[in-house]
Order: structure tokens, then C-alpha cells, then sequence
């Protein structure tokens, strides 16, 4: 090769400038190596002094090497040549361009050989250790160098690390094979030895450990020329494009799932598309095969969701079998995962075979050390299938359950227990007793019926007599029986674990005032007299208008005795905290619920001055209110009281305050007193506020029947102010009410309810035929009707069961639910006398569980007792 | 990712397991520097410590409803060992 020795002889000189001399040195770094050389000599020519010298050496420096990397050997040896001729002092530079470019090619004889030199210097030893590191790729040459003795660490280190190298690049490796002891940290080589844990780390699958040991590489190191590679291959982005060398180590290192990304997308939409069912199959072995080719390990997986997702599609079995080429593996994930897609499709069909498969999960699960028989996974999952189950309708569920085998006896239903809520329960309680799961059966319980919910509430309690919640429910049931001992020793309990829940403190005042009016209906008036005691010994009943209530409840009492003088001057008492009218109203109603009217006199209304009649309203709600303290729901007064109430409320609503209007509004509709109501809901709703939700509510109720559309209109316009106020006992009311389970419901906006308050506070008129108040037609919901004239008229095709239907009387067929108190009634009308209470008991859950398979009470007293039953009407076969 | 992919432990680990995949992924993602990793890491911690919270995991973490594509989510590509011939051809391509 001949070097141009100026090939631009016309070039002016260039000016003395250490700019121009930078700019020569930013064309070597920007890599034009030949215009750089040309500037530089063109400069020295000019300059003829030591930069300019070193300039041009070194553009003649980064020449060489240029051409040494293009591989061009014998271009860079004639340059050199060159150049050692006219800058001898240049000559170990240039010698040590091309000992290391040698050193690329193999050849390390040149490189090597100075080590057997005692006298080297550090330094020397340092470049040659430099070249080793940045430039030797053949370890294979550097092992086998003779330039150095055999034992030398060099060669020894080059051999380990050569040996390590395709041992790890062939197959798995042990710690042990690439612990390389002979390569020391020091050593030129140490590179290598992270690259090879490296590559060892990247083949186990452990990204971060590989990471780590790439970081620990040099970059300038003949291993850093891996690390963007290996970065790549452990799935980050590079910055940089990546060589065609790089590419082909990363296709030939690391599987390409690019293809199986293709086909799953593929048959993700083949499984959306409902028109080509063959689109599927052919979709699905194309993802099975190209899953065997390229993730194998995850083709058991792929078939579990393809036989699942086809499954539940309704695919043909068969050819969806053919196109996975094998069946899925049955493990615990499959089971797991034909449950949950079962549960998600929303047929209520589906939602119970659900608990069967998850049943033979849960047997496979134990099988396979997934978790214990008798673990907390097992409660957790037969609380989910209960779950699941709560979603059967009770019809179909005990369809499914019989269909199953079960012929009613619960023994013979233990094996399939899994479609029964309440053993799922019972089972998940025993095995993890907590109180969430204690509650989660609870609310099934007292969804199906009060004595189940009292059975769990027992249950609970046994268990857990540490949990108040069953304690409270106890109480309140056997408060309702009017089994007051009990309620009160409930009681007791529950003030044992907390004392100030507000439940607790309010039933210390109202169980002793309950059981009182029960010892008065029972003529145990000396009985009623301890309650009362026991009340009066309280310090909360000194607080508020609750003295004024023992005062009432203390003349009763004592007219039941036959005390005269004491029942005046309770009646005093009364009067003087409460005054006249409001003393006797609440007189009158505790003897209205101990059933001893005669025991309260009550003026006639007629009778009483004009200020005494303005002052009912006001007296009602104080007596509603105290009578609400006392967990008093009802209170029976004359029925002019109310009526007047009523008239006069106009009046004096300026007087009430609005937990006054509320409670008038509510004795209303409690005692069908319905004017009353709307006067205190129309009150209500002007004054406006957070209970102006309550008040429409009450006006709903209020509203007399043949008023559907308004009444549904207030209705579904409190659900949406109790939504706005986030009041949601009345959304709960509301929601009742303007739930429709045979078509749409109504549902207004915020503005719509708005509207409706508007409207309804310029009509505050109540409804009547002549009054019917503001027309909410365009309100309700636009359904057509689906009777079989109708359908008919329509054009539809009437249902065959429509006539069918028609016959199918509610009085004769009732509801499908499990009306406990019906079942009590026709139990105690047909026991035999005097059977014993244990038996009884028996006969009683026999006839329950019969039921609950589709008998009616009254067959099944038929068939205990072999007598013959009266057919009643309103139970469902 | 559900809490046990999260942590890297598999669905039997036990309590001690956890409780040291947790400690080596703080160290990983500490706080300071990777905010939303560690709360993740967190929440999966909560949840597997929980008994119940991780019986509830476990059953509801089927994998059914996403697309299949999202099988090959996280799934790390089979490695070949294709011999030092393609690893040397990188190290001398400089």
C-alpha cells in the first residue's frame, strides 16, 4: 500500500491556532481518520515544531489503528514502516500499535514475551496487561503462548477460563465448574470470569444475579463486548443498534415466542368471534403446536385454558379435544380455573356446578400439598362456594340438590355437602372459627329464616362466646319471644364485653321496660313493680323525658294494683314533666300494650279547650319520641287523637323542631294514619336539609293506593336524595319500593329527583280522586306490556305457559320462601298434647327439612303423624 | 401479577419464605428509590402473611378471563445452549 504523501498541494497553510489543532483531534474522535491525517501533516508542514509533530504522530496513531480494525494487516505494517522511517522516535509507539493488533489476531508471541523480563517495568506490565485485557479474544492462543513457561498464571487462568467457557455455553453448570480459583481478581482475565457467571446466570434463568455479574464487567474488556448483548437477551431495551453478531447470538441463545404471541392473539379472536366455531379449532392447534415448539412448559397451561375457555363457550368437546392433540392436565390450577370461569358466566346453572368442581379442587388441592384438608384455604373456600351458592335460586338450588342424589335426609346429603350453604358454613366455622366467617354465615341465616339465624346465632356463640354480635341477636330474639329472662341474661353477657356499646346501653333500659308491659298483659302487676324498680335504680333513666315514662309506667302499675293514691301521684309526676295531654297519651298507650285500655283515661278530643287540641301534635311526637327511647315501635292511641294531630298541625308546625315532624310522620304510617303522615313529610320536606330524603320517603308511604306513578316517583326520588346524602336506610326503604322484579325500574337523576320535590312542594294537598297531585308519567319506565293479548297485538309469539301463568293464582301458589311462622302455626295446631319437648323438637326440624325439599307443612304433619292433615292454601308442592 | 409472582415465592411457600422473599425484595426496591415497586411489594407481603387474605388469593388468582396472550406476560423464553461459537463471534466483532 502506498500513503499519499500530499495529496492536496494547493491547501493554504493553515494559521497557528490551538483551534485548528483541536479541530484535527475532533476528526480522530469523530473517526475520520484519513481528512485528520491530511490536515495534520499539511499543519506540520507549516509549523515544523513538537505539536505539530505529536499532532500528526497521532493522527498517523489513530490511522494505524483504524486500518488494523478493518482488518487491513498488511496497509497498517507498510504505514508503520513509514512512519518509523521518517519519526524514529515514534518506533515503540507504533511497535506497540501492532504487538496488540497481533495480539487480536492470536498471535501473542510479541506481547507475551517481555514477562520472562525480570527487569520489566511496572509500567510495561501494566500496558502489556492492559492489551490482554482490551484485546485478546483466543484464550485457546493464550493458553497454549510459549513465550511464557507452562505454569505460568497467565496460561493458567487463560486454560480455566477457556475450559469454563464452553462448558458453560453447552449445557447447565454447577458452582463448583465455574468457581475459577486460578483467575484472580487482579488478573488481566478477571473479566472473563464474570462473563462466564454471567452466561451461567442467563441460562438458569436468574436475571438479577446475571445482571448483577454483567455490571461487574469492564466495558473497555473483551467480555464488555457480550454485555449488550446479554442485556438484550434478558429483555432490555438497548440503546444501541445491535450487530449482526449480537442478533445471531441472541436468536440462537433465547427461544422467539413472536409466533405463539401471533397465534394466541389469533385465537383470543377467534374465541370472540360467534359465527365460525371452526375458526376456533383451527386457531387452537396452530397456538398447541407452535407452544410445543417454542414454550413447551407452558403448554399444559395453554390446553387447561383453551379446554376451559371452549367449555364454557359450549364448544364441541370432541374437536376441541382433537385440535389440543392431548387432554389438559387435571391438576388443582385446572379445576381452579373451570370453577372461577364457570362462576363468571352469570347462568345461575353454572354458579352450582361451580361448587362441584370446586369441590374436586379442593380433593386435589389436599392430593397435591396445595394446602391442608384442614387449613384455613379450606374454611376460606367453602365460605366462597356458600358464596357462590347464595347466587342458586333457592328453586333451583334444591333442584340441583335432589337431582344430585339427595332424597332429604341429612345424613344421606353429607357426601354432596358442597351444594349445601349451611353445611359449607358449618364446615368452614369448625375448621377456622373466626367472627367474619361466623357473619358471612349469619347473613345467610337470616336470609333463609329467623330460627336458622338463631340456630347460627347459638352456634356463634358456643364457639365464640367472647363475640358480642351473636349475644345482641340472642337478645333481641329472645326479647321478641318475650322470654325475658333470657334476653336479660343475654344482657348480662354482652355488658361483660362491652359495656358502652350503644346496643348494649339502650337494651339496659328497654329489655326491664319491655318485660314490665309483659308482667302487666300477663295480670303480674308485682312482677311489672321489680322491673320498674330495677329501671328506676338506673342512672340513665334520670336523663331526658325518661323519668316522665317510669312515671306513666308506674301508674299503670299501680292501677293494675288497685293502688289509688299511687297512681295519682304518679299521674302527677307524668303530668308535671310532660304535661296534661302528652302525660295521658302516654298513659294510653302503655295500657293500650299492656291490653288494659280501662286502666287510662283520656279525655275525649271533642271535650278538649281549643289550646289543648292545638297542643296534640307536639304532644304525640314527645310521646313518640320517649316511646322510641324505650324501644317502643307502636304506640296505640284513639284514632281522633291522630286525626286531630293531623288537623291542627299547620298551626303548629312553626312550633316542632324537625326531629318532632319526623317522629309525627313516622307514628303515621306506623298507625295507618296516613293524613298525619303527609301533613309531617310536606312539613319535613320545606324545611329542606339532609332529611329531606326521610321526608320524601314518608310521603311515599303516606301516599293512599291508586296513586302508582306518584308514589313511585317520590319513591325512586328519595332513593336518589338518600344517595345524595349517603343516607341509606332510606335508600334500603326506597329501593324496596321502587323495585320492580318483572320489568325495568324507575330511576331518576339528581336533577329529576329534584324536580320531583318541586313538584311536590306546590301540591301539598293529600291525594285524592278529585286531587291526584302532579303527573309523573314521563317518569316511569317506557315497558311494553307482556301479557299474552298484548304480545299477541305486538306480533310476538305468546308463550306457551302464558295461560298456564294466568292460572297460577299468588294466593294459591305464595311465595318460595321459607315462612318459618306458618310452619310454627301448623306445627303447634297439629302436635299431639303432651309430647314430649325433645320430640317435639324432632318432628318440628323433620318438618322443616321436608320443606325444604318442596313438602308443604301440612302434608308433612300428614305423614309424621299419619292423620289427615286440612290442605291450606298459599303453600307451594 | 398476583402477590405470590410478585414476591417470587410459589403457592405453598411458607410464612418463613415469604418472609424472606419479602426482606430481599425491599432490598431490591427499597422505598426511597422505587416508590411504586415497593408498595406493591408491600401489598403482596399483606396479603400472603394474611392466612385468609392469601387463601383468598389463591383461590381467586385463576388466570381465566384474560386474554391467552397474557400467558407469555412474565413468562421468561427457554434458553438455548448453543455452544462458545456464537458468544465468540460477538467478543471478536469489535
Amino acid at each position: 500500500m502506498s500513503v499519499r504523501q500530499s495529496s492536496k498541494p494547493n491547501v493554504p497553510v493553515p494559521p497557528v491556532s490551538a483551534g485548528f489543532e483541536s479541530s484535527v483531534r475532533q476528526m480522530i474522535a469523530d473517526g475520520k481518520y484519513k481528512t485528520a491525517l491530511e490536515r495534520a501533516k499539511d499543519f506540520h508542514k507549516a509549523q515544523r515544531n513538537a505539536a505539530s509533530e505529536a499532532l500528526l504522530l497521532d493522527a498517523y496513531a489513530a490511522r494505524i489503528q483504524s486500518l488494523l480494525d478493518q482488518s487491513l494487516m498488511p496497509e497498517a505494517r507498510s504505514l508503520v514502516d513509514l512512519v518509523k522511517d521518517r519519526f524514529p522516535a515514534a518506533k515503540q509507539r507504533l511497535d506497540s500499535i501492532m504487538v496488540a493488533a497481533s495480539a487480536r489476531d492470536g498471535n501473542l508471541a510479541g506481547l507475551l514475551q517481555p514477562l520472562n523480563d525480570p527487569e520489566l517495568s511496572p509500567e510495561r506490565r501494566a500496558d502489556i496487561d492492559l492489551v490482554i485485557q482490551t484485546q485478546v479474544t483466543d484464550l485457546v492462543a493464550l493458553a497454549a503462548c510459549a513465550e511464557v513457561p507452562p505454569g505460568h498464571s497467565l496460561r493458567q487462568a487463560a486454560a480455566a477460563l477457556d475450559r469454563a467457557f464452553k462448558v458453560v455455553t453447552s449445557g447447565p453448570v454447577t458452582d463448583e465448574q465455574i468457581a475459577l480459583p486460578e483467575v484472580s481478581r487482579r488478573s488481566p482475565l478477571a473479566a472473563w470470569k464474570w462473563l462466564i457467571r454471567a452466561i451461567a446466570c442467563f441460562h438458569r434463568n436468574e436475571g438479577d444475579a446475571c445482571r448483577e455479574a454483567l455490571s461487574a464487567i469492564q466495558p473497555e474488556s473483551v467480555p464488555g463486548r457480550l454485555v449488550p448483548a446479554m442485556r438484550a437477551m434478558l429483555g432490555s431495551k438497548t440503546a444501541a443498534m445491535l450487530k449482526p453478531a449480537e442478533l445471531a447470538l441472541i436468536s440462537r441463545t433465547t427461544e422467539d415466542v413472536s409466533e405463539l404471541r401471533g397465534a394466541l392473539a389469533a385465537l383470543d379472536r377467534a374465541l370472540a368471534d360467534e359465527d365460525d366455531e371452526s375458526k376456533v379449532y383451527k386457531a387452537a392447534r396452530a397456538a398447541v403446536r407452535l407452544c410445543q415448539r417454542s414454550a413447551p412448559e407452558l403448554l399444559g397451561q395453554l390446553r387447561q385454558l383453551i379446554f376451559v375457555r371452549g367449555g364454557v363457550d359450549g364448544l364441541n368437546p370432541e374437536r376441541l379435544m382433537a385440535a389440543l392433540e392431548s387432554a389438559p392436565p387435571k391438576d388443582p390450577g385446572f379445576f381452579r380455573m373451570y370453577a372461577r370461569a364457570l362462576e363468571s358466566t352469570g347462568d345461575e346453572q353454572d354458579a352450582a356446578e361451580a361448587c362441584e368442581v370446586w369441590e374436586t379442587f379442593r380433593e386435589a388441592a389436599v392430593r397435591e400439598g396445595w394446602f391442608r384438608a384442614q387449613g384455613v384455604e379450606t374454611a376460606t373456600l367453602y365460605l366462597h362456594m356458600a358464596d357462590v351458592l347464595d347466587r342458586v335460586p333457592p328453586d333451583l338450588l334444591r333442584e340441583v340438590q335432589r337431582s344430585s342424589g339427595w332424597k332429604g335426609g341429612p345424613e344421606r346429603s353429607e357426601d354432596r355437602y358442597f351444594l349445601f350453604p349451611e353445611k359449607l358454613y358449618a364446615r368452614a366455622c369448625v375448621i377456622d372459627p373466626h367472627p367474619e366467617a361466623f357473619a358471612q354465615w349469619m347473613r345467610w341465616a337470616a336470609g333463609q329464616s329467623k330460627s336458622k339465624a338463631d340456630e347460627v346465632a347459638r352456634e356463634w356463640h358456643r364457639i365464640r362466646p367472647d363475640d358480642l354480635e351473636p349475644i345482641l341477636h340472642l337478645m333481641a330474639q329472645a326479647q321478641k319471644r318475650n322470654a325475658f329472662p333470657s334476653a336479660l341474661a343475654f344482657l348480662v353477657k354482652a355488658e361483660r364485653i362491652d359495656a358502652v356499646h350503644p346496643v348494649v346501653r339502650a337494651a339496659r333500659l328497654r329489655l326491664p321496660a319491655a318485660s314490665a308491659i309483659h308482667h302487666l298483659q300477663k295480670k303480674k302487676p308485682h312482677l311489672a313493680a321489680e322491673k320498674l324498680a330495677q329501671m328506676e335504680a338506673l342512672p340513665q333513666s334520670r336523663q331526658g323525658d325518661r323519668p316522665a315514662f317510669l312515671a306513666a309506667l308506674r301508674h299503670v302499675i299501680a292501677k293494675a294494683t288497685g293502688d289509688d293514691t299511687a297512681a295519682a301521684q304518679s299521674l302527677l309526676d307524668a303530668e308535671g314533666l310532660l304535661g296534661g295531654i302528652a302525660a295521658g297519651c302516654l298513659i294510653f298507650g302503655i295500657s293500650d300494650l299492656a291490653k288494659r285500655t280501662e286502666w287510662a283515661i283520656l279525655p275525649v278530643v271533642a271535650k278538649l279547650s281549643p289550646q289543648e287540641r292545638k297542643s296534640i301534635p307536639k304532644a304525640l311526637a314527645r310521646v313518640k319520641v320517649i316511646a322510641s327511647d324505650f324501644g317502643i315501635k307502636q304506640i296505640g292511641l284513639p284514632v281522633t287523637y291522630f286525626e286531630e294531630a293531623a288537623t291542627h298541625f299547620a298551626k303548629v308546625a312553626d312550633t316542632l323542631d324537625i326531629q318532632e315532624i319526623r317522629s309525627l310522620g313516622e307514628l303515621g304510617t306506623g298507625t295507618r294514619q296516613p293524613k298525619l303522615a303527609w301533613e309531617a313529610a310536606g312539613e319535613g320536606l320545606k324545611r329542606g336539609g339532609p332529611s329531606e330524603a326521610r321526608f320524601m320517603l314518608l310521603r311515599a308511604q303516606a301516599i293512599p293506593p291508586g296513586f302508582g306513578p306518584r308514589y313511585l316517583a317520590i319513591a325512586a326520588a328519595a332513593l336518589e336524595l338518600g344517595r345524595s346524602h349517603r343516607d341509606m336506610d332510606v335508600v334500603n326503604e326506597a329501593t324496596e319500593i321502587v323495585r320492580n322484579p318483572y320489568g325495568d325500574s324507575i330511576s331518576l337523576t339528581a336533577e329529576q329527583a329534584r324536580g320531583v320535590v318541586k313538584k311536590e312542594l306546590a301540591s301539598p294537598a293529600f291525594p285524592s280522586p278529585n286531587k291526584p297531585g302532579p303527573d309523573y308519567g314521563d317518569l316511569m319506565p317506557k315497558t311494553a306490556c307482556q301479557c299474552a293479548k298484548c304480545r299477541a297485538k305486538r306480533g310476538e309469539i305468546p308463550d306457551v305457559f302464558d295461560e298456564e301463568e294466568d292460572e297460577f293464582d299468588d294466593d294459591v301458589f305464595g311465595d318460595d320462601e321459607f315462612d318459618e311462622v306458618e310452619m310454627e302455626r301448623v306445627f303447634k295446631q297439629n302436635v299431639p298434647k303432651g309430647i314430649p319437648p325433645e320430640l317435639a323438637r324432632m318432628l318440628y326440624e323433620s318438618m322443616r327439612e321436608a320443606f325444604l325439599s318442596g313438602v308443604s307443612p301440612d302434608e308433612i304433619m300428614e305423614e309424621i303423624l299419619n292423620e289427615g292433615g286440612k290442605k291450606k292454601k298459599g303453600r307451594r308442592k | 401479577m398476583n402477590a405470590n409472582e410478585i414476591l417470587g415465592v410459589p403457592a405453598n411457600a411458607s410464612e418463613e419464605e415469604i418472609r424472606t422473599a419479602y426482606l430481599s425484595k425491599v432490598k431490591e426496591f427499597p422505598p426511597d428509590r422505587s416508590p411504586e415497586e415497593f408498595e406493591s411489594i408491600r401489598d403482596a407481603y399483606d396479603t400472603l402473611r394474611d392466612p385468609r387474605r392469601r387463601a383468598k388469593a389463591l383461590l381467586l388468582s385463576s388466570g381465566f378471563g384474560a386474554p391467552l396472550v397474557s400467558l407469555l406476560d412474565g413468562h421468561k423464553p427457554r434458553r438455548i445452549f448453543a455452544g462458545p461459537q456464537p458468544w465468540r463471534e460477538v467478543l471478536k466483532s469489535k
